[in-house]
């Protein structure tokens, strides 16, 4: 088999919250690996650790164990300038379209920087370069002489892809790159990143707690729970055939918008714990209507079941 | 301990009128702001009802004024630079915008109730959430002392608190936010209300935990037989929600249905797009999601006819000539657009 584009294995990431605050493993043990023109799915409730997972996988946040390999190469502890080329091949779109763009910049110079950091383009073939960056995310080149608060939300999505899209990179992460759009945009930006995908062979990793959008554009999702993957496999293996039941919550519980489509079961009780205080074994257990006193004691394993649809969960031995 | 049911009952809503004057009657409400120029109209007549122990769905992007239509209902605008300029908003034989603010606060947390999408904003932070729930019924049943004191605790187990007594002593940054939005509902409860309003009220939870808030709301308003106006901008929340719907685009109502009816044959061009443009779970994927072309419209550009026209697929130019009125589309069910008979 071909190398991957992307191989993470035994991925930690650690955080205080003070000096002498708890140890928190927000990332504790990601195994992932992506192929080329994929687009995985990874998603989970606030706290588990996918945006975490997102940034240490480039390098935004570093690593406190594993090892991150790119294009064949151990990535995990490159310096500064050894990750300046990598940083033209990884790029991350952020939630906030309105955070994340300089507003005393107009918009041209926003897409130009990529192009004059990494000395690729100068004078009118920049000039084009950003032409053919906005059209391809499908606003006007006269955008280009503009300013962020000119543009609505949607548009300012757009341009924050044109951005990561600059430097032509292998993989993007977009960390829910729709959340804060209204209802009417967000169709705009999936269908754009989905039209990247199939007409660019677009890599990227979509960090959502949105199952329909990760249903509509994923061909394999990763299932994470306090800082573990709890299951992962493809599209129609998570959607229609989920193993663990922490997934199978989260699809009873992800609304539809179908009047009585379905009766849906008793949601599951409690709160996601503390990745402070996780819970002992299987973290999910004091959540689980199937928790067996082996799930206290014992974290299972993620073991593929065969087809690549890997689950960690006693109820369902390899 | 014993179940809730075998307790004194809540104060109840008041009787059934034997009339069928619906709970909540808000008609041709207008509200207008006064930004530096002239004034710009967020809500142009506005006209919805809500029967007791009946949910309507209020949807809509953000900017639609969702939330304006609340805070006017709840008489909370901030005036200025908002300021009711028109309609009347009747709970059961009372027009609340005629109120006095002494008046209007004896209406608020004992007739009308409203949780919000984000409790710890709503919430004080430096009491504990049993006293201000007791706050809550000493100032609108005048329960005090060991009486207010079992019924806030009584209210906390009502509203899926484990160890209730507990976490009476607690104070809100103590609690995760489906728990603060709990205590929320409890404090909404307290006073017995007729009619919730929930603005938002799962927006910012997970989605495990919004299921159990939603589970909670329905549970509660078949037990206390509440209406609720129930407003989101999720097309998903409302299916599973709502009785009724109603759609806001720009300051209007542009269609209002039963939620079946709505989902299943939605009349306005908006709805239409809106309902084409969410994904959904479902085996077979759609190649392309539909789009509703350009963005929703600055209210303070001036402008005539449809607010919906400049991103209609099916624009005619009467539509930018003439405010389409609500014209009906079948019982219980209108759409202010010109082509609603058509299909």
């Amino acid at each position: 088999m071909a190398e991957p584009l992307l191989a993470v294995e035994g991925l930690e990431t650690h955080f205080r919250s003070s000096a002498r605050g708890p140890l928190i493993r927000a990332v504790d043990g990601v195994d992932l690996t992506l192929a080329a023109g994929e687009v995985l799915g990874l998603v989970g409730e606030s706290g588990c650790g996918k945006t975490t997972t997102g940034k240490t996988v480039c390098r935004l946040i570093e690593p406190a164990a594993g090892r991150i390999r790119f294009e064949g190469q151990d990535i995990t502890h490159l310096g500064r300038r050894e990750m300046l080329p990598l940083r033209r091949r990884i790029q991350f779109v952020f939630q906030d379209p309105f955070a994340s763009l300089n507003p005393r910049l107009r918009v041209g110079a926003i897409l130009a920087a990529p192009f004059e950091i990494h000395k690729i383009a100068k004078g009118t073939e920049l000039e084009d370069r950003v032409a053919a960056l906005l059209r391809l995310v499908g606003l006007s080149p006269d955008a280009a002489r503009r300013y962020p608060h000119e543009f609505s939300g949607g548009q300012r999505q757009r341009i924050g892809i044109a951005r990561a899209l600059a430097l032509e990179p292998r993989l993007l992460i977009g960390d829910e790159p729709v959340a804060a759009l209204d209802v009417s945009v967000q169709a705009q930006i999936i269908n754009l990143l989905d039209r990247l995908r199939r007409e660019q062979g677009l890599t990227y990793i979509l960090i959502s707690h949105n199952l329909a959008v990760v249903n509509h554009i994923c061909d394999r999702v990763a299932v994470m729970y306090l800082g573990r993957i709890v299951e992962e496999g493809t599209r129609e293996s998570i959607f229609f055939d989920a193993k663990h039941p922490y997934t199978q919550a989260l699809l009873d519980a992800a609304p539809e918008p179908r009047p009585g489509a379905r009766r849906r079961p008793e949601p599951i009780g409690g709160d996601p714990p503390s990745p402070a205080k996780p819970p002992s074994g299987c973290h999910f257990h004091p959540r689980c209507r199937h928790a067996m006193p082996r799930c206290r004691q014992e974290a299972p394993v993620l073991r593929d079941r065969g087809g690549g649809h890997r689950v960690a969960c006693h109820l369902h031995p390899a | 301990m014993a179940a809730f049911g075998s307790l004194p009952a809540m104060p109840a809503a008041s009787p059934r009128p034997a009339t069928a004057t619906p709970l909540l009657a808000v008609e041709g409400l207008t509200v207008e702001l006064t930004p530096g120029g002239g004034p710009v109209r967020v809500l142009d007549g506005v006209d919805f009802a809500i029967r007791r122990g009946e949910t309507l769905g209020l949807v809509g992007e953000s900017g639609c004024g969702k939330t304006v239509t609340s805070l006017a209902v709840m008489g909370l605008l901030p005036t200025p630079p908002m300021r009711v300029t028109g309609g009347s908003v009747r709970l059961g034989e009372q027009d609340l915008l005629t109120l006095s603010e002494p008046a209007m606060e004896q209406v608020r947390g004992r007739r009308v109730a409203m949780i919000f999408q984000e409790p710890m904003t709503s919430l004080n932070p430096v009491l504990r959430v049993g006293t201000q729930i007791e706050e809550t019924l000493r100032r609108h049943l005048g329960l005090r002392g060991r009486a207010a004191q079992a019924r806030t605790v009584e209210l906390l187990a009502r509203v899926g608190i484990p160890e209730p007594a507990r976490i009476a002593r607690e104070y809100p940054h103590r609690l995760s936010g489906g728990m603060r939005q709990r205590v929320m509902i409890a404090i909404a409860l307290a006073g017995g209300p007729e009619l919730l309003i929930a603005d938002e009220p799962t927006t910012a939870l997970d989605v495990t935990i919004q299921a159990q808030i939603l589970d909670l709301l329905r549970g509660l308003q078949a037990e206390f037989g509440m209406g609720m106006l129930f407003i989101t901008h999720d097309l998903a929340v409302i299916a599973e929600t709502a009785h009724r719907v109603a759609v806001m685009y720009a300051g209007r109502i542009v269609e209002q249905a039963p939620v079946d009816v709505l989902f299943a044959t939605p009349r306005h061009p908006y709805t239409q797009g809106l309902l084409a443009s969410i994904p959904q779970i479902t085996r077979a994927r759609t190649p392309v999601l539909s789009e509703i072309a350009g963005t929703v419209p600055d209210l303070l550009a001036p402008r005539r006819g449809c607010a919906f026209a400049d991103r209609c697929p099916h624009v005619m130019p009467r539509c930018r000539e003439q405010i389409p009125p609500p014209l009906p589309t079948g019982q219980d069910a209108f759409a202010a657009c010109w082509r609603a008979d058509h299909g």
